[in-house]
């Protein structure tokens, strides 16, 4: 019998197959779809630009390395720890206003990428900002709480750092992470759009970080 | 029947496996749009609703790049609709609909009048797949509606393959027994002319 059943339940998904295959996505869906695509397409193309102009000036970019190997630590390459230093500062100034436009973020951004307003649908609210803090590099952190507990979010500028080794690696909202504890401390770190974004805290727990990544990175 | 891919995917899965993490490639997420279109109709039951998922879908999966932790593409892209439908249900403030069409029983092989091997027709199809239990559904349309393999169905839903399998029989047993419950979604009318 279970044989039989088998093979009927192969019959009745065949059938639906047979019908679900005979539906296409209509030509305006397509459209749309295309439409999509080329709005996300700059970011692509600047990208693309970017690695052009690396390619055409290798021999410049050879020298610069040489200079970063010969003097690692360098203000033109700080490391996370660096960034993690910086988001565990307290705030010099008082926090961004949420965005009007968008209440998802606050006023406040590095390089166009803003950072979000947690308060919007976690009980985390921006408390404080302060402007650098990252050798050679252009950086903010905003400072969100709750109660007593305190995140700092740091975001880099320029290119994404070296990624610390040791870490351990999570997701978080579909991006790959790295989990660090740096004294007493702990360091999430990953990208977005090509910088380093940092959150540490001495008072919240992984979790509570993760969830922070992924608020603003998952689909 | 525990773990065997589906007869239809072999072919599709041999040439395609999954793959480990990696970015979805925003040139080749267009080629799934037709699956998508299917499997979104098929989880909202209407066809208008259907193309505005798949439109979020790919405006939310196309706004920054992704990554893609395990299976392919079209199983990520599935798992990111199936994310929206929950969504646009959860924003309408109304829950999704699990209504059980036959809760006093579990249907075996389809009994009387409903022939496999009949044409469907497409649009009453999907508005009886939707009116699925969640889970059940969600399995029929990643096997029968996507195109995945029970392997990558099982990846995308976060299920064991073993499940997939479980949900899958169950679901296409209900969807027999209400075609054979509406007759008239794949009978010509009977004619009123005498010749």
């Amino acid at each position: 019998m279970p044989d039989r059943d088998d093979a009927t339940s192969d019959q009745i998904g065949a059938a639906i197959r047979a019908a679900s295959e005979q539906v296409a996505a209509p030509d305006h869906l397509r459209a749309r779809i295309a439409s999509e695509r080329l709005r996300a397409a700059p970011s692509r193309r600047r990208r693309h630009r970017t690695a052009g102009l690396a390619a055409a000036g290798a021999a410049l970019a050879a020298v610069v390395l040489l200079v970063l190997v010969l003097a690692p630590g360098s203000p033109a390459n700080p490391s996370v720890a660096e960034a993690a230093e910086a988001a565990l500062r307290p705030p010099s100034a008082p926090a961004p206003a949420v965005l009007p436009a968008d209440p998802r973020f606050v006023d406040a951004a590095v390089e166009g990428l803003r950072f979000p307003n947690y308060a919007y649908r976690l009980p985390w609210q921006a408390v404080g900002t302060t402007a650098g803090g990252v050798p050679g590099r252009a950086a903010r952190t905003v400072v969100y709480a709750r109660g007593s507990a305190r995140v700092g979010y740091t975001i880099v500028g320029g290119r994404a750092l070296e990624q610390p080794a040791g870490a351990r690696e999570a997701w978080a909202g579909g991006v790959p992470v790295r989990v660090q504890r740096r004294a007493g401390a702990v360091v999430v770190s990953w990208e977005r759009d090509g910088h380093t974004c940092v959150l540490a805290s001495r008072n919240a727990t992984v979790a509570q970080l993760l969830r922070f990544v992924a608020w603003h990175e998952g689909a | 029947m525990a773990t065997r891919p589906a007869p239809h995917l072999v072919d599709v899965s041999a040439a395609d496996p999954p793959a480990g993490p990696h970015r979805l490639d925003p040139e080749r997420a267009g080629d799934h749009v037709d699956r998508l279109f299917r499997a979104a109709w098929a989880m909202s039951g209407r066809r208008e609703d259907a193309e505005d998922l798949v439109q979020e879908t790919y405006a939310r999966v196309l706004a920054k790049p992704r990554w893609v932790r395990q299976g392919d593409d079209l199983g990520y892209l599935l798992r990111v609709l199936r994310n929206t439908h929950i969504s646009r249900l959860r924003a309408r403030a109304r829950r999704p609909v699990e209504v059980a069409l036959d809760a006093t029983a579990e249907p075996g092989a389809p009994r009387g009048g409903w022939d496999p091997e009949a044409a469907l027709d497409a649009r009453a199809l999907f508005e009886i797949i939707a009116q699925l239990p969640a889970d059940f559904r969600d399995a029929l349309v990643a096997v029968d509606v996507a195109g995945l393999s029970y392997r990558e169905a099982g990846a995308a839903l976060r299920v064991r393959e073993a499940t997939i399998t479980t949900r899958l029989h169950r679901a296409r047993a209900r969807v027999a027994a209400e075609l054979t419950r509406a007759p008239t979604l794949h009978d010509d009318p009977p004619s009123e002319s005498h010749a």
